[in-house]
């Protein structure tokens, strides 16, 4: 199985990624698609900013779905800002289908709103098959005329996602914990996430 | 800013609204129509024709305008070389552009079309071509441009430094920077406009 990680710009440095990197420590190739691979540990093996379309940050991550990203296979992906806690290192996913996090802590009439663009799933966390044509597509329906009023439209990647109609399946609830909106739980999560709150390294030790 | 452009806009989002019930849901497409005729936008075109006009010295021409979102950039340079010897482009890579453009400013001797600026134009042919878009294209393609155009084809750019957008991928901190950027063999003007939350800078050339 791949591990990638995406980072693009300056919020956060190598030691992000070298955590990652040390907190997943059972055997893999631990990718980290970047514009900046200094600092990275030296058995990270990194993928250079592919080029053109130019994308700003998280729109990055929408890059390693493209038939041209070099990899193959098995794919996990998670993002800086995750914490990882007693990750597995046999996933009991479905590798048939590109697979993201269920938000199920997102209560509400509000994400049913026909105007609300919020959506019910997340990427901080996915895994696919690299080789796999239905996740290709995700990334050539995104460069099509309308790729500049995707970014002006959603917000980011899981809202492209969710509302441009694409199928994926969701993690099992209590692979995740959300620090946000779900602080108080009683099962052991493989990773906890902070959706939209600012951390440090720190938090993630 | 008219009122004629203000109610063919509200008109485009009630018919925008109507297709969401029934049809393709895009309820942001009302967002960005009404955000293209907003005040900034039309006070952004104005200024680059008043100055074009300035410079360009002839009633006749044929105009490329790239990025042309909904056609108010076009509209204002029909306003002001309003003879149909003046032949006007406006193009975008977003195929609804085009849709809604003709419904915006159909009646105004406009050809909208739906063209991606890698799309391989002749732009030989042209005697200006405008570009009020540069802030989402990539640097690559503003040259490229350049490039294939005739030497004495005018040039008319603008770009921002407002960076925060994630589609504004090719801002400039300044208004020379930018200039210089685009490495044109003449400059006619180079100018910034002071918005409340950012400068929009222009450059005209050839």
């Amino acid at each position: 199985m791949n591990i990638i990680c995406v980072k693009f710009g300056p919020k956060y440095g190598p030691e992000f990624v070298n955590k990652l990197y040390k907190d997943l420590h059972y055997p893999s190739d631990f990718y980290c698609y970047t514009d900046d691979a200094i600092g990275l540990h030296e058995s990270i093996k990194v993928i250079p900013d592919m080029g053109r379309p130019t994308l700003k940050v998280w729109w990055n991550k929408l890059r390693m779905f493209d038939k041209n990203f070099p990899l193959s296979g098995k794919t996990l992906f998670l993002d800086l800002d995750v914490k990882v806690n007693n990750f597995p290192e046999h996933l009991n996913v479905c590798w048939n289908k590109i697979t993201f996090i269920d938000c199920h802590w997102k209560q509400g009439k509000l994400y049913n709103r026909l105007s609300n663009y919020d959506v019910k799933m997340n990427s901080s966390m996915i895994t696919w098959n690299a080789d796999d044509p239905e996740v290709h597509k995700i990334w050539d329906h995104f460069n099509t005329g309308f790729r500049d009023y995707y970014l002006r439209k959603y917000k980011g990647i899981d809202r492209f996602i969710v509302h441009e109609d694409f199928e994926y399946e969701t993690f099992n609830h209590h692979y995740i914990q959300s620090k946000k909106y779900h602080p108080d739980i009683n099962y052991d999560p493989i990773i906890t996430t902070f959706e939209e709150m600012d951390i440090g390294i720190e938090d993630l030790i | 800013m008219e009122s004629k452009i203000l109610y063919r806009a509200l008109k485009l989002s009630e018919k925008i609204y109507d297709e969401s019930m029934y049809g393709v849901d895009d309820l942001y497409r009302i967002k960005d129509i009404i955000h293209s005729v907003d005040q900034n936008h039309w006070d952004s075109k104005k200024w680059l024709t008043d100055i074009l006009y300035k410079h360009y010295g002839y009633q006749t021409g044929k105009f490329y305008i790239a990025g042309g979102w909904y056609g108010m950039m076009a509209y204002h340079i029909r306003k002001q070389w309003p003879l149909s010897k003046l032949n006007i482009i406006s193009a975008d890579c977003d195929p609804m552009c085009e849709e809604y453009a003709w419904e915006l400013f159909g009646d105004c001797d406009i050809d909208f079309r739906t063209m991606d600026v890698n799309d391989e134009v002749d732009l030989s042919e042209y005697t200006a071509i405008i570009n009020t878009s540069c802030e989402h294209m990539e640097q690559e393609d503003l040259l490229s441009i350049i490039e294939k155009k005739q030497r004495q084809t005018w040039v008319a750019f603008q770009t921002n430094n407002y960076k925060d957008l994630n589609s504004h991928i090719n801002c400039w901190p300044t208004a020379q920077l930018f200039a210089e950027s685009l490495g044109l063999e003449y400059v006619a003007a180079v100018e910034t406009l002071e918005l409340k939350d950012f400068n929009r800078f222009m450059v005209i050339g050839k």
